[in-house]
């Protein structure tokens, strides 16, 4: 590989460019025409100021474009470069431009390595003659000495610019001076020309500080600044950048390189924008390479800079030195270019298209604005059903309902069917229950069947009713005329079907109407059977209000029943229910059906059908009421009862359907559970009592069935909770039997010896103690509990001189609150001596397991102390003496006055008034009390010496088990001491 | 995002007419009776009328054109008359089709009566755009003849096969006339660029041949282009719309038919831009009369101390300047010609501000000649420092309304010196390497405390090396004589 030069041509330094696209053309004209030998053998020195190409030679092949070649002559000191700002080695720009301009990838023959990259070279020259004045000048010769051996020239270099002026004043066109493009045709070579100018100075070698006087080394030496340029292109876009190459400091190094070598040497593919300067410190001074080898005897030290036209170095420092970029062209071809230039114009217009279309439909679709309000537009005078004559649909429509409703069903032509004698029977009555009822029939499995047999002539009555009327009013068309069934040529039947789901012949009006009348029927449907359920609850379960005493906690037992039943429930529904159960089913207009009107009756009311059925009824005799007239037409004359059990129910209680085992079942714990034949909304047959519910409701969930009204009430009352037994799951384990347990659980919940849970859902407290309670004298057959509640008794509660002195439910309740061991102890027993309640309260028969018997303790002891000569020890006064003051504090409990902690003060108040009290009094309320009177001292001490010692003591010791069970009770723990 | 924009502007600021005319339709295509012919449903009367209005505005020849070292004829008149030709040529489409769609004769006869005027306006304008080279070749006069019975052949099928036109098996017309619509936009392009041109232009360069010396090859992109891409275009736009377009959707259509003009028909880059450098000064020159009031704090100072870019006075002095356009594409890649001479490159003159010209835009990439680029090199006007003798010479560009002028906040009190002076003032100082003007820019040079002023003027751009050459270039004595 070795390297020419081709020129020179002609350079000016302010059209570099075309300086060189004029010299590319040439040359590259000589290599397109096959002279490549030619310019070889035709090699330039390079000594004339100009502008050279250099060419690249590969072994035998044709010679090739590498780069450019600058020497600069006299010029230079006119035109070239002076320094500051530019930091951008100068000329390459312009030179690589032309390069570009020319299209060097295609039209030029390039030494290129590489498709689509080149790496021209970029050499600027100044000559022996001007280097040797240059501030930085080649090393190994004597600066400039003038003829009287001064050093240095400082006036000739100074004035350099001067020098310019001086010219452009002198020359006629300021241009033509600038263009050295006759340079061929001077003898003299440039260097002459410019020391003739410049003066007599000399060149001389000398080996002064530093320089180096190597004799191998031309005395010719130039400065240089080699340039490296990369230009790229893709598809796209061409690139181009140039650096200076720096040279490595020679030092006292004088071998002479070849030129061709370094170059090669220093050529890098990579990109030196990013590399050049960098690493170099601010002030690093200027440096010169080793001397090159250059033709025409002469060497060139590259430099890490350039010459200023005044022979200075620039920049100041080699990190100043910026790498140049020359501006990005596009070489795209232009039809790619206009073919992507036409599809994003058209996907562009595309989506202004779309976006247009899109904001227009937005734009125009109308947005509703609020008005004034507009008042309901008024009733229209006549719809026009199957007729334009409305009036005579309607009155056939009527006439159509009222026959399929009679009660003996619809056997033949009526009204304006074909074949009817009877004209049109013109009736006011309230159609709507009536139609109600038609459309209803389908619940329960009745469809209109005429045609005997065939399942599909099976339609709703309702229906049949609508579809019959618009028939006759159209004039009996055929095709809607039932293809089966019971037609004839006297009496045609019209097919719903084809009237109202053929979706040819199908009239829409008058599927609007059935549609209207449905809709109304159905809402009035569930608010009437609300109502109907409302009043079964009532008639099967508590009483009305009004009452006191036990017929008051009735009354509240259903409230609270209703009231717990209704959660959940829709408004509408639960004030229907509540009507039912306060007012029983008497109502004449379905606008009071569920009270007063509301406003789906409003909305119903403007239904204009369904008000035309309404009719205008004259009142004749006694109206019938809605609902027995609805349950006439839903279930005909002879109800069959296949219909749900609330519409059962109401047939039993309506007495159509007859009775539905009426009276009373038995149930749970020997209790009976009344079953109602009628409605009693007052509660004449209801089960007032909570104890007789919850062992109903018990039995139920076992599986115990007492009729269908039962069921819909039990169904009804699924949120109800049971309150029996009150305290703790009962024991039959034990000597006293479940039902007198149950009994205990009320006394001792009534009267607060224990707590209960379920108390405040106990209503019925008064009912359930008095059906505990037995106060009668036990008779002479002993009760052995068969067939009844176990209630609770007094064995005994009189003195055989006296008679049976009826005892209060207190006392009875304090007995077996004793004998169910409910009094709390403060040892280890309530009773003296320590004995089991058991043995104090006896059992009526043996095996009986029920309480109170002859043959207990507390019985023995009454008898012995109401008669002398018997035993009076101090256990049998205690027995007695327990009785008596439990049935006192008991007392105090029941009458409700005081307070926990007054119940001792009271009950000892009483026990000083017992003492003070005469025993005649005292006997005719309290037998169990006068026994134990005489031992009783106003002042509380015993009567110690006398001979009833042992009795007295017994009493006292009872007196204080009494009190100190008081003093547990008024610390409000039960009897168990939970 | 910026090239994009960028692009997007330039495209909007190069086809403004185009825009404008679009506009002009928009509003004229409520005003058109719906019975009226123009108003056809399927929309081939108004896009040809949107054609031929395009085609007054921008219509140019589809090739190469002529040599580009040949220099072409003006004709004023003979411009006009081919500008009217082309014109007319959609219209001479339009009847042709719609003569064949109803076989009507008369209108296949109004067809050609246009097209003999066509002719008779192209033969008046044969000297416009000539050139001097005739090579011999193919007949014009045949190849235009071939062309037109091909294309009257080809439109009369079409409009036939879209209208008249019935076959047992198929309900209603054998095309639908979307796709006669479509068809004669993209016929219409290609007879109208395929006119402006010439067939001596085509044998001008057969006969130079290429720069790389390989023969001509005829480029026949564009026409391709210009046939089918509004065409095929066109029916996409008409199934987007549902194929539902009617005459509602007229805008839609026109606007296609613009955007596609815009593509085909693009407008050359020029060359160079003449500008001028007006010589202003202050308009009052000096301290306005002292107000008997104080002025407030918030109003700046004015008088000498202050230079108001938009207060200045035009004297009778300009000094003319032709600055190049540096293209962002290359002359010799896109038209490959082998020159008919030697070819002389003209010498770019030098100025004394530095190399100046109008750089390709560095987002875009495109060419643009709106920002003139200077780079500040190899000059002694600035500061020169020489033995005996300090010089100190200024420049500055005042731009009185820099980017972004608009949307500054307002300068509240005591805040004079405006954050726009920043971008309104250019300094050129010794180290400046670049600078840059727009129309309107003032440039002010002052040496040894006396300045001279001067406006500049962005003028109109060139497009021909003639022109180029023949301008009368800068001297130096017009800039330097200051003081």
């Amino acid at each position: 590989m070795s390297y020419s030069l081709h020129g020179p041509f002609p350079f000016d330094v302010n059209a570099v460019t075309t300086s060189a696209r004029g010299a590319l053309g040439k040359v590259n004209a000589a290599l397109e025409a096959g002279l490549g030998d030619r310019l070889l053998e035709t090699e330039s020195y390079g000594e004339e100021p100009g502008l050279y190409l250099v060419l690249r030679s590969d072994g035998d092949k044709e010679p090739r474009i590498a780069g450019f070649w600058v020497v600069f002559g006299v010029g230079y000191f006119d035109e070239g470069v002076t320094g500051p700002p530019d930091r951008h080695p100068p000329y390459a720009r312009g030179l690589l431009d032309a390069l570009t301009e020319e299209v060097w990838w295609r039209n030029l023959r390039v030494a290129s390595d590489r498709k689509g990259v080149f790496l021209p070279v970029v050499i600027l020259e100044w000559l022996p003659s001007m280097a040797v004045r240059a501030s930085l000048y080649p090393p190994g010769v004597h600066q400039l000495v003038d003829d009287e051996g001064e050093d240095e020239l400082p006036d000739e270099i100074a004035g350099m610019a001067e020098f310019a002026d001086l010219e452009e004043d002198e020359g006629d066109d300021w241009l033509g001076d600038q263009v050295l493009d006759s340079v061929e045709d001077d003898d003299e070579p440039a260097d002459t020309e410019i020391v003739q100018q410049l003066g007599e100075v000399q060149v001389e070698l000398s080996e002064d500080e530093g320089a180096t006087a190597d004799e191998d080394v031309p005395t010719r030496r130039s400065l240089m600044t080699v340039i490296q340029g990369k230009l790229t292109h893709d598809s796209i876009t061409h690139h181009g950048e140039y650096w200076v190459v720096m040279p490595a400091d020679s030092g006292a190094d004088s071998h002479v390189v070849p030129i061709e070598h370094w170059v090669a040497g220093h050529l890098k593919r990579r990109s030196g924008r990013k590399t050049k300067g960098k690493g170099e410190p601010e002030d690093a001074p200027h440096r010169i390479g080793p001397p090159l080898d250059l033709p025409g005897e002469r060497v060139g030290y590259p430099l890490s800079g350039w010459v200023t036209r005044s022979l200075g170095m620039w920049p100041p420092s080699p990190a100043n030195v910026h790498a140049g970029v020359l501006t990005d062209r596009i070489v795209q071809s232009r039809w790619q270019s206009q073919a992507l230039m036409g599809i994003s114009s058209t996907l562009a217009v595309f989506v202004m298209v779309l976006i247009v279309s899109l904001g227009v439909r937005v734009a125009t679709v109308p947005r509703p604005r609020p008005t004034a309000v507009v008042p309901p537009p008024a009733a229209q005078p006549a719809m026009s059903v199957c007729s334009a004559d409305h009036h005579k649909f309607v009155t056939e429509f009527r006439c159509q309902v009222a026959q399929f409703a009679d009660p003996m069903g619809k056997t033949g032509p009526v009204c304006s069917d074909l074949g009817s004698e009877n004209p049109v029977a013109s009736t006011t009555e309230d159609l709507r229950p009536l139609y109600c009822g038609l459309l209803d029939r389908e619940q329960d499995g009745w469809l209109g069947n005429f045609s005997g047999a065939d399942a599909e002539g099976l339609f709703n009555f309702a229906e049949l009713s609508a579809s019959q009327a618009c028939f006759n009013v159209l004039g009996h068309p055929h095709p809607y005329t039932q293809p089966t069934g019971y037609n004839s040529t006297t009496w045609a039947l019209a097919d719903p079907e084809r009237f109202l789901d053929d979706p040819d012949l199908r009239i829409q009006s008058l599927v609007d109407l059935v549609d209207e009348l449905e809709d109304a029927c159905e809402v009035y449907r569930t608010r009437m059977e609300h109502r109907v359920e409302g009043a079964v609850l009532a008639t099967h379960v508590g009483a009305a209000p009004g009452g006191a005493g036990a017929a008051g906690e009735a009354a509240e037992l259903r409230q609270r029943l209703i009231n717990g039943s209704m959660v959940g429930t829709a408004e509408d529904a639960e004030r229907c229910f509540r009507v039912g159960a306060a007012d029983g089913l008497e109502v004449f207009e379905y606008g009071e059906l569920c009270g007063e009107p509301d406003s789906v009756v409003e909305r119903m009311a403007r239904k204009k059908i369904w008000m035309q059925l309404a009719g205008s009824p004259i009142p004749i005799g006694e109206p019938e009421g809605l609902i027995p007239r609805y349950g006439r037409a839903r279930f005909g004359s002879n109800p069959s009862g296949d219909t749900t059990n609330l519409w059962k129910c109401h047939l039993a209680l309506d007495g159509q359907l007859g009775s539905l085992a009426a009276g009373a079942r038995p149930t749970r714990w020997d209790l009976t559970v009344p079953v109602p034949d009628r409605y009693d909304i007052t509660g004449g047959q209801a089960i007032r009592s909570q104890v007789v519910l919850d062992a109903a409701l018990l039995e139920f969930e076992e599986g115990m069935a007492a009729g269908t009204c039962w069921q819909v009430v039990d169904k009804r009352l699924d949120q109800y909770a049971t309150v029996h037994p009150l305290i703790a799951d009962l024991d039959d384990s034990i000597w006293i039997s479940t039902e007198q347990q149950l009994c205990g659980q009320v006394c001792a919940a009534f009267y607060q010896v224990e707590g209960s849970t379920n108390a405040g859902r106990w209503v019925t407290r008064d009912g359930d103690l008095s059906r505990c309670i037995s106060t009668s004298a036990p008779g002479e057959t002993p009760d052995l509990g068969r067939g009844s509640l176990d209630r609770l008794r007094v064995p005994w509660n009189g003195f055989r001189s006296t008679g049976w002195v009826e005892p209060s439910a207190a006392e009875v309740c304090a007995f077996n609150l004793i004998a169910q061991d409910y009094m709390p102890a403060v040892g280890e027993s309530y009773l003296v001596g320590g004995k089991a309640t058991a043995q104090w309260a006896g059992e009526t028969a043996t095996g009986s397991r029920i309480a109170g018997g002859q043959d207990g303790l507390a019985t023995k002891g009454a008898e012995n102390m109401s008669s002398y000569g018997r035993s009076r020890s101090s256990n049998t006064c205690g027995y007695v003496a327990a009785q008596c003051f439990t049935g006192s504090l008991v007392d105090i409990i029941d009458s409700g006055r005081y307070e926990r902690y007054e119940w001792r003060d009271t009950w000892m108040d009483r026990l000083v008034s017992l003492a003070n009290a005469t025993p005649v009094t005292i006997r005719n309320y309290s037998p169990w009390c006068q026994l134990v009177q005489p031992y009783l001292h106003p002042d509380g001490n015993l009567p110690e010496g006398e001979i009833d010692f042992p009795c007295a003591s017994g009493v006292d010791q009872a007196l204080r088990n009494v009190e100190g069970s008081i003093r547990i009770l008024a610390k409000d723990t039960n009897a168990r001491g939970n | 995002m910026r090239r994009l924009v960028g692009i997007l502007a330039r495209r909007i600021r190069d086809n403004l007419d185009l825009i404008m005319l679009w506009g002009a339709l928009v509003v004229a295509q409520p005003m058109i009776p719906v019975d009226h012919f123009l108003a056809r449903d399927d929309l081939t009367a108004w896009l040809m009328l949107t054609l031929s209005l395009t085609a007054l505005l921008r219509a140019r020849h589809l090739g190469s054109g002529p040599h580009p070292m040949l220099t072409q004829r003006r004709a004023p008149f003979g411009a006009l008359t081919r500008r009217v030709a082309l014109v007319l040529v959609p219209w001479v489409l339009l009847w042709w089709y719609l003569g064949a769609w109803s076989l009507a004769p008369a209108m296949m006869g109004m067809g050609f009566v246009l097209l003999l005027g066509v002719i008779v306006l192209l033969s008046m304008g044969r000297k416009h755009g000539l050139t001097a080279w005739n090579p011999p070749g193919g007949s014009a006069g045949v190849a235009w003849f071939v062309y037109t019975v091909f294309m009257a052949a080809v439109l009369g099928m079409l409009g036939w096969l879209c209208g008249a036109a019935s076959l047992p098996w198929i309900h209603g017309s054998v095309l639908p006339s979307w796709m006669g619509m479509a068809g004669m936009v993209g016929v219409g392009f290609l007879t109208i660029g395929l006119l402006a041109g010439r067939v001596r232009n085509r044998r001008q360069r057969k006969t130079a041949g290429r720069r790389d010396g390989k023969p001509y090859r005829p480029d026949l992109f564009p026409a391709a282009l210009a046939l089918f891409g509004p065409s095929v275009g066109l029916a996409l736009l008409y199934q987007i719309l549902g194929g539902l377009m009617d005459f509602s959707q007229a805008y839609a259509g026109a606007l296609y038919v613009v955007v596609w003009a815009a593509v085909l028909w693009q407008r050359p880059d020029p060359i160079a831009r003449a500008c001028v450098l007006h010589e202003v000064v202050p308009s009052g020159g000096g301290d306005k009369e002292a107000k008997a009031s104080a002025l407030g704090f918030d109003r700046p100072p004015e008088g000498a101390l202050r230079f108001n870019p938009i207060r200045t006075k035009r004297i009778l002095v300009m000094h003319p300047w032709l600055v190049p356009v540096r293209q962002a594409r290359i002359e010799k890649l896109d038209d490959p010609v082998r020159p008919l001479w030697a070819q002389h490159t003209p010498l770019m003159p030098h100025h004394i501000l530095g190399e100046a010209c109008f750089e390709p835009n560095p987002v875009t990439r495109a060419t643009q000649w709106d920002v003139l680029t200077i780079k500040m090199g190899a000059r002694t006007d600035v500061s020169t420092v020489a033995a005996e003798d300090a010089k100190t010479r200024r420049i500055a560009i005042l731009r009185a309304y820099p980017r972004g002028f608009f949307r500054r906040r307002k300068v509240r009190t005591y805040r004079w010196e405006e954050e726009g002076l920043k971008e309104s003032l250019q300094v050129i100082d010794a180290t400046t390497e670049r600078a840059t003007l727009m129309d309107g820019d003032l440039l002010v040079l002052s040496a040894e405390g006396v300045a001279r002023a001067f406006e500049v003027e962005l003028g109109a751009p060139l497009y021909s090396t003639h022109e180029f050459e023949s301008f009368r270039a800068p001297q130096l004595e017009d800039y330097v004589k200051v003081g």
